[in-house]
């Protein structure tokens, strides 16, 4: 049960994190929201024990530390297990580190439905498309 | 086809009886069922070996910027990546389609640009390959 709520938890503290208002006042209950979500995890983990719980206090808090550089402004090296996706707009922009593997499995799977040629974990994908200095898409996979 | 219609006709004229006829029809059909369809054959596997990056920059007056690097064999991939009014506006008549089409079948013996337009007004169109 706690790990179904641990999921749970997570995948909303991932979608909601990975989006930057720049609205001040939006982006001030957008992060509030966030460190709820954060801490209602880590209240979770403490229930856990032994292994799982230092693995799963060490995501939160790898995590945190992630998405407070993200909020700065700072970017961060993705690695080569993770892509970069990332879009901008005039007033907000979402921005999210996916795990590689993850992603190329449901990406292969677009792709052999439309008979493309599937993309392998060492293939490298940049596409940074700027429509105006507001207006940008980049992805890094 | 044409062999099927030559007995038809065959029999027409009388040179056949009908029982020569359907023997030489049936032997027509084992023949044909026997001969493996072009798209059974497997592949080779020699587009999948392409090594190298095609690279596509686009740069449009109206500030619209495109920058693309993709393994050459994901290269028929990148005709969605780029917005249609980008394209529209600086291809010159070109066929991206084609050329992605030619690159992903292995024709990537290019030792300069394969696309380099410019077009002296803040639109210009690069495409290349990096070993």
């Amino acid at each position: 049960m706690s790990v179904l709520l641990i999921l749970l938890l997570y995948s909303s503290y991932y979608a909601f994190s990975g989006v930057i208002v720049k609205n001040p006042a939006v982006r001030t209950v957008m992060i509030l929201g966030s460190a709820s979500l954060w801490y209602a995890m880590y209240t979770v983990a403490l229930g856990f024990s032994g292994a799982w719980e230092t693995a799963v206090k060490a995501l939160l808090l790898l995590s945190l530390l992630f998405n407070v550089l993200r909020q700065c402004g700072v970017r961060v090296p993705a690695g080569p297990l993770f892509s970069v996706f990332k879009v901008e707009q005039e007033h907000f922009s979402l921005n999210y580190l996916v795990f590689k593997p993850g992603f190329l499995i449901l990406t292969n799977i677009f792709c052999m439905l439309k008979r493309l040629p599937s993309i392998r974990l060492s293939d490298v994908i940049e596409i940074d498309v700027r429509i105006s200095e507001r207006q940008i898409f980049l992805l890094k996979l | 086809m044409d062999e099927k219609l030559k007995i038809l006709d065959m029999l027409k004229e009388g040179k056949l009886n009908t029982k020569e006829a359907e023997k030489l029809l049936k032997a027509l059909g084992a023949d044909r069922s026997e001969r493996p369809e072009m798209t059974h054959y497997p592949k080779t596997g020699a587009k999948n070996n392409l090594k190298g990056k095609l690279k596509i920059i686009v740069d449009s007056a109206e500030g619209e910027n495109v920058r693309i690097a993709i393994p050459l064999r994901l290269s028929r991939m990148v005709a969605g990546m780029i917005p249609k009014s980008t394209l529209s506006g600086s291809m010159n008549g070109i066929d991206l389609n084609a050329i992605l089409d030619s690159i992903s079948e292995g024709a990537t013996d290019f030792d300069e640009d394969i696309v380099n337009i410019d077009d002296g007004e803040g639109t210009s169109v690069r495409i290349f390959i990096e070993k």
